[in-house]
């Protein structure tokens, strides 16, 4: 390798997603040497997902008061249809953000704002590219480089171009290059990791959607035999889909995306809004209960690489912007006192376990078990979809309305050797976490339960 | 509608993206799993063992699912060269 003259950055991103533009602009406002490497002809060209901002993005981010692309549309509404097995509408809800729980403007006013990642990332891209960072487009990174002490010390590119980092940070998604490379991590486990796949619809003019869903802009429907169906709405048209773990699936995604196509309620929607298909996705997106190793070497994750979609619901994005900003904070911070060893980068790990990535995984596993066990989990919702609709169906129900409401309780104590086990595996441990409380000293409310559902249990 | 969509007059694709699947298939067992999960449908188990459609290149979505999904190392794995192979417009 004699004679062979090198780029040299302080710090590589690989990858120019939201994540891998936020470390971007970071860094470069920072004064570091950056450039950002991302293997689509243009950021967001690789990207699929629902694509619903938080409020978190306007709460943590100045500049995205500034965002105006076409397909934006702010949802204030959230519907959640739960579907029979005949893909029957059984029962549905909505909600809008809550005035007196959350703390700021914009978590008061609105749930997302989606909109197409093929206009958001290179909008975010750009901002990284005002603040002086270097964006290489058509770049897919194959390796990492090693020094003569074996610490990773650039990378390698698709044309076998070699670039040297200080720093490389892997914002290059679920199944990260930077990641596998650097030894970090070989493979997700099967229940670590989601195929999510969707299909974009066009509908017929923005003005038609205005008018049939307005600001209702989230529409999910869980049941119906399928994992957890999502319909987000942007300013033209809509995703619809729907994703599970690698270790759950028993049939095909697209199988189970083409029956959700068979929903009466989703049929609906496509008629009224005269959609149709122009596009489908699928994209890896790790749903974890807990990140597991986030640097090592001269290497910080960040974004999906890192395992951060939040154990709820996997969203993904400000989790990947906030870890970008963090991420270069602290790498600028390792080249300035000339250490970039893992031990010193282990700051990076504290830093976002101290901020509110690491509260969300507070509770990571039980929020990521209970989000398997109900929503995505076609059985279990059959029976949840029709005990609330029983319960709602009072207001409405051809019968006594006491009558009715006995026959509700009699149903609870049949069904209490399925709901009881339920709540005590999948929702005390949620609220054992939200009280800072040893699930132990929760058992008297399990045996309360047990005292409620006692009479009914009667099976010899 | 289900009959109608083709996918690969869906997605558009760019550039010639060489060749990012290898099947080992002497590792692999016929296990079917590749099957089951890939969303474009780029599998099929022939003889006790699954095969890779010939066309990959030109419907494969890259979001690597058979290869996250095998058990026995049979799917080796690398993105395309840059800039080649699939382009959501509206991801």
């Amino acid at each position: 390798m004699k004679g062979v003259v090198f780029t040299s950055y302080d710090l590589i991103v690989v990858g120019a997603g939201p994540g891998g533009a936020i470390a971007g602009k970071t860094a470069a406002d920072l004064g570091l040497k950056t450039i950002m490497l991302e293997r689509g002809s243009y950021p967001g060209a690789k990207n699929a997902s629902g694509c619903a901002l938080s409020p978190k993005l306007w709460r943590d981010f100045d500049f995205i008061k500034r965002l105006d692309v076409p397909s934006m549309r702010t949802v204030r509404i959230h519907t959640s249809h739960l579907v029979d097995n005949d893909l029957c509408e059984e029962f549905a809800f909505s909600q809008t953000p809550s005035k007196r729980l959350n703390t700021y403007k914009e978590a008061k006013e609105f749930f997302t704002v989606n909109l197409y990642r093929s206009e958001f990332d290179p909008w975010l891209a750009q901002l990284a590219v005002n603040a002086g960072a270097e964006l290489r487009n058509s770049t897919t990174v194959v390796d990492l480089t090693r020094n003569d002490q074996g610490k990773i010390d650039g990378i390698v590119t698709d044309r076998g171009e070699k670039i040297r980092g200080r720093i490389i940070i892997g914002a290059d998604g679920g199944w990260s290059v930077v990641a596998r490379k650097a030894g970090i991590r070989a493979k997700w486990q099967k229940d670590e990791v989601t195929l999510v796949v969707s299909y974009d619809f066009k509908c017929e003019s923005k003005q038609l959607v205005d008018d049939v869903i307005g600001d209702n802009g989230i529409h999910t429907w869980l049941g119906g035999g399928f994992p957890g169906a999502y319909q987000f709405f942007k300013a033209d048209g809509f995703h619809l889909g729907l994703g599970d773990w690698l270790s759950s699936y028993e049939k095909n995604p697209r199988g189970h995306l083409n029956t959700a196509l068979k929903v009466d309620g989703i049929k609906k929607l496509i008629k009224l809004t005269k959609a149709k298909i122009r596009e489908f996705h699928a994209h890896l997106l790790p749903w974890l209960k807990y990140p597991g190793q986030t640097y090592t070497d001269n290497v910080l994750l960040i974004g999906d690489a890192a395992g951060f979609p939040c154990p709820l619901e996997a969203e993904g994005i400000w989790y990947a912007m906030y870890s970008g900003r963090i991420a270069s904070q602290i790498a600028k911070k390792a080249l300035d006192a000339g250490d970039t060893s893992k031990t010193f980068l282990k700051q990076y790990e504290n830093a976002w376990k101290d901020s509110e990535i690491g509260v969300e995984f507070e509770a990571g596993p039980e929020l990521q078990e209970f989000w398997a066990n109900l929503p995505f989990a076609p059985k279990n919702m059959e029976w949840f979809s029709k005990l609330l609709n029983d319960q709602f169906a009072i207001f409405t129900t051809g019968e006594a309305h006491i009558t009715y409401f006995r026959r509700f309780t009699e149903i609870l104590g049949d069904q209490a050797e399925i709901i009881v086990p339920f709540l005590t595996r999948y929702m005390l441990p949620i609220f054992g976490k939200v009280f800072k409380q040893p699930l132990g000293n929760l058992k008297m409310i399990q045996q309360m339960m047990k005292q409620f559902t006692k009479p009914k249990k009667k099976k010899e | 509608m289900e009959e109608k969509i083709n996918l690969k007059e869906l997605n558009v694709r760019e550039g010639d993206p060489g060749d990012f699947i290898t099947h080992n298939i002497d590792n692999c067992t016929g296990c079917g799993k590749c099957v089951l999960i890939c969303p474009a449908n780029l599998w099929k188990l022939e003889k006790g063992k699954s095969n890779l459609a010939k066309d990959y290149k030109e419907r494969c979505m890259e979001c690597v699912a058979c290869e996250s999904i095998c058990d026995y190392n049979a799917i080796t794995f690398m993105y395309p060269k840059g800039g080649t192979g699939i382009k959501y417009m509206h991801g």
